[in-house]
C-alpha cells in the first residue's frame, strides 16, 4: 500500500493483535465448544484465563457480523 | 414453540460468546447445531428443499425452533483455487445461508436482511432520530472541502468514524481497526486520502460516562463505562488496552428504555449492543447500535446475565 492511496481514517487505525493465535485450541465437536489448552489440560474457551478475540476485555473488535 | 426442534447457530469458532451460549444450551439439554461459517461451504455440506422448507446440515436437520445469526467468517482460499472463484464461492455460500434463514418460519436473532440494514450507521442514526433519541450532528462525506467546513461548523470539536465497519484486512496477514478518532487541525492539512472512502464526521459530545446498552428481546441491560478515567478510552473506550477500566450497573430513564425498544422494533432486531454517551447535563446521546455486538466482558464485570438471556431467548422464546 502506498501512502497516496491510504484512506484518511486508516492513517489513525490500530493494528489488531491476535493473542488467540498463540493459544493452542481444539474444537469439541460433540459439545460444539472451542477449548483452550492451559496448564496441561483442556478448558472451555469461556473459562480460559487468556482472552480470545478480546471479547473478555473492553477492546471488543470486530463487532460487525461479517468479515468482508 | 416446539421444544423438540434444534436451535441453529450461525457463527464462527473464534467467537467466545458463541461458546458461552452453546455451553448453556448443552447444560439445558437443548439440541442445537453450531455452523462455523469458516467451514462453510468447503468442509460442511448442507441441503435445502422447498415444500417442506427443510434444511439439513451434517449431523442436524431443520426445521429449527430458533436461529441465531451471529457471525460470518470466510474460509481460507484453497491452494488450487483462483481468488476470484473463491470470492464467488464464499458469496454464494453466504447467500445460501441467508436464504434458508430468511425462509425459516422460526424466531430469528436477527433476520439477516435486518442485520445487514442495521449495520449501516447512517441508517441507524435516521431511525434513532425518528424514534426520539438524541443524536450528534453528523456529516458523512469524502470531500476534503466538506470535512474542513464541518470541522469549522463544529468549532473544532469533531470526531470521525467509518460508515459501517472499522475492520480492515490488509491481506498481508495483518488487520487494522479504525476506532472513533478525535480530529485535530493538523490532521486536516493533508486530506488527499479522504476521497478513497466516505466517513462519518460528528460533533464531539461532552461526556460524563459512556453507556453500553445490550438488548435481548425486550430485556435491556445497561452498563456505565467510566471512560474519562483512562486517557486512551476518552474518545473511544474500545481503544484502551486497560482491562480494569471501571464499569458499573446503571438504571435508565423509563422513557429512554421505551425509545430504545422502539428503535429495536423499527430496525427489526432482537439483539443489539448500543452505545450512548451520558453528558454532564444528564442527556443520553445515541451513537450507534451493533446488531451482533459483544457483551461477554459485561457479564464478567457486572454479572448482568446477558449470556443466559440470549440462551433463554433461543431455547424457549421467553424472556429470561
Amino acid at each position: 500500500m502506498t501512502i497516496k492511496s491510504e484512506p484518511f481514517l486508516l492513517r489513525f487505525a490500530d493494528a489488531i493483535e491476535h493473542p488467540e493465535r498463540e493459544l493452542v485450541t481444539r474444537y469439541d465437536s460433540s459439545r460444539q465448544i472451542v477449548q483452550v489448552h492451559e496448564d496441561g489440560s483442556w478448558v472451555d474457551a469461556p473459562d480460559a484465563s487468556e482472552p480470545l478475540g478480546y471479547t473478555r476485555e473492553t477492546r471488543v473488535n470486530p463487532e460487525t457480523t461479517d468479515d468482508s | 414453540m416446539n421444544t423438540d426442534l434444534p436451535v441453529l447457530i450461525v457463527s464462527t469458532k473464534v467467537d467466545v460468546a458463541t461458546d458461552s451460549v452453546a455451553r448453556i444450551l448443552g447444560d439445558l439439554h437443548v439440541p442445537f447445531f453450531r455452523l462455523n461459517t469458516e467451514d462453510f461451504p468447503y468442509r460442511t455440506s448442507s441441503t435445502y428443499q422447498t415444500g417442506q422448507n427443510r434444511v439439513a446440515f451434517q449431523g442436524m436437520s431443520g426445521p429449527f425452533r430458533s436461529i441465531w445469526w451471529r457471525r460470518l467468517r470466510s474460509p481460507e482460499t484453497p491452494e488450487d483455487m483462483n481468488d476470484g472463484v473463491h470470492d464467488y464461492c464464499v458469496r454464494e455460500g453466504r447467500d445460501f445461508l441467508a436464504g434458508i434463514v430468511l425462509a425459516s418460519q422460526c424466531r430469528i436473532m436477527s433476520r439477516p436482511s435486518s442485520v445487514w440494514a442495521a449495520e449501516h450507521k447512517l441508517y441507524q442514526l435516521k431511525i434513532a432520530e425518528d424514534c426520539g433519541l438524541k443524536i450528534p450532528r453528523t456529516v458523512a462525506t469524502n470531500s476534503p472541502t466538506e470535512i474542513r467546513n464541518t470541522f469549522a461548523a463544529f468549532d473544532g470539536q469533531m470526531i470521525a468514524k467509518p460508515v459501517r465497519s472499522g475492520y480492515v484486512d490488509l491481506r498481508d496477514g495483518s488487520q487494522r481497526s479504525i476506532f472513533t478518532t478525535k480530529i485535530t487541525e493538523d490532521m486536516l492539512e493533508d486530506l488527499s486520502g479522504a476521497k478513497w472512502t466516505p466517513a462519518i464526521f460528528q460533533e464531539l459530545i461532552p461526556k460524563a460516562l459512556d453507556v453500553r446498552i445490550t438488548v435481548v428481546g425486550k430485556q435491556i441491560f445497561p452498563a456505565a463505562i467510566e471512560s474519562l478515567t483512562d486517557p486512551a478510552a476518552v474518545v473511544d473506550w474500545r481503544r484502551t488496552e486497560n482491562p480494569d477500566l471501571p464499569h458499573s450497573k446503571l438504571e435508565l430513564p423509563v422513557e429512554l428504555e421505551a425509545k430504545i425498544r422502539l428503535l429495536m422494533q423499527r430496525l427489526d432486531l432482537s439483539f443489539g449492543a448500543l452505545d450512548f454517551v451520558l453528558t454532564p447535563d444528564d442527556e443520553y446521546i445515541f451513537l450507534e447500535v451493533n446488531p451482533s455486538g459483544q457483551w461477554l466482558w459485561l457479564d464478567d464485570r457486572l454479572d448482568l446475565g446477558i449470556t443466559s438471556a440470549v440462551a433463554t431467548w433461543l431455547s424457549t422464546g421467553e424472556e429470561a
